[in-house]
């Protein structure tokens, strides 16, 4: 299957987009802080798949078996549909991390700190989404590892109540880019068969 | 609920069979009024069936377009990552150490 081809078969980028994204995808990964973000989608009611909201609780469990927690920036990752109020109990977020405090840990323990920043930069890194530094968001990175699920309705609380905490949303060629990588970090090819 | 034909085996389900072992319900007039049920697959990929008016009209698994999309993706994402590599061991390492200090430690 050719990289054309590969647009055209999916269904999910809408026709009158893909035409369009094959030209930004043809200069990958150079350009993309210029389509990345939407710059009104945010203003919407809607939680979109995508959106950046800042400043969650988030938490997790250690070697130990023990939470830790903190607060994060943070992606949605979860359908759109699926986060309407009262369709799902939860909601699937992955945190953002900071490119200068996760370099600030590289220095200890890479010889190469620049050539990484550089490979997170390109969206080298199968599990890291590049995200270039826009509003209040710092040059920073989505963690596909650390999935974690935040009730429904905190998040739409926020979104009705605490908006501002709603900081952007991707532009629809960013959101077909973020699915891509999403798929390709978590999803291996399939045959027909195989279903 | 009147029997129906399924689109992936070419015979007649029963109601039975589709309210047990098919979902979701999608009623295509009041829930998506702008899609017709050929265009259902573009948004949603589980065997579902399609509900017009209330009443059933179609089955549709979805399951080769699933394929055809995830597969499509995978393969842009082969093109156009094709320099990508995993995370390396040291930086692992640096992200252990990042995690260690970025979060507080709740015992029980």
């Amino acid at each position: 299957m050719t990289f054309e081809d590969a647009i055209h078969k999916a269904f999910i980028i809408l026709p009158e987009h893909k035409e369009e994204f094959i030209r930004y995808l043809k200069k990958f990964p150079d350009g993309i802080e210029k389509w990345l973000y939407s710059p009104s989608l945010i203003s919407s009611d809607s939680l979109y798949q995508g959106d950046i909201l800042i400043n969650l609780p988030t938490c997790f469990i250690d070697d130990d078996g023990d939470t830790i927690q903190g607060e994060d920036f943070v992606v949605l990752v979860s359908n759109t549909c699926d986060m309407q109020l009262g369709r799902k109990e939860f909601v699937i977020v992955s945190p953002i991390v900071f490119l200068d405090d996760y370099k600030e840990h590289l220095n200890q323990f890479s010889e190469k700190t620049d050539q990484v920043l550089q490979d997170i930069r390109k969206n080298r890194i199968f599990s890291f989404f590049y995200l270039p530094p826009r509003n209040i968001l710092p040059e920073s990175f989505i963690d596909f590892s650390r999935m974690i699920s935040i009730s429904n309705g905190y998040i739409n609380n926020i979104k009705r109540n605490i908006s501002h905490k709603c900081l952007l949303s991707l532009s629809p060629h960013g959101f077909y880019l973020f699915l891509i990588k999403l798929t390709f970090h978590l999803a291996r090819m399939e045959t027909l068969t195989s279903v | 609920m009147p029997s129906v034909i399924d689109d992936k085996t070419r015979t007649t389900v029963s109601p039975e069979y589709i309210t047990r072992r098919l979902e979701p319900v999608v009623d295509t007039k009041f829930q998506y009024p702008e899609l017709k049920p050929d265009s259902f697959w573009d948004i949603h990929f589980k065997p579902c069936y399609i509900i017009s008016d209330r009443k059933v009209i179609s089955v549709q698994h979805g399951v080769t377009k699933e394929v055809e999309t995830i597969n499509s993706l995978i393969t842009i994402g082969n093109i156009i990552f094709k320099d990508g590599r995993d995370i390396s061991p040291d930086e692992s390492v640096a992200m252990h150490s990042y995690i260690k200090k970025k979060y507080t430690k709740i015992r029980k």
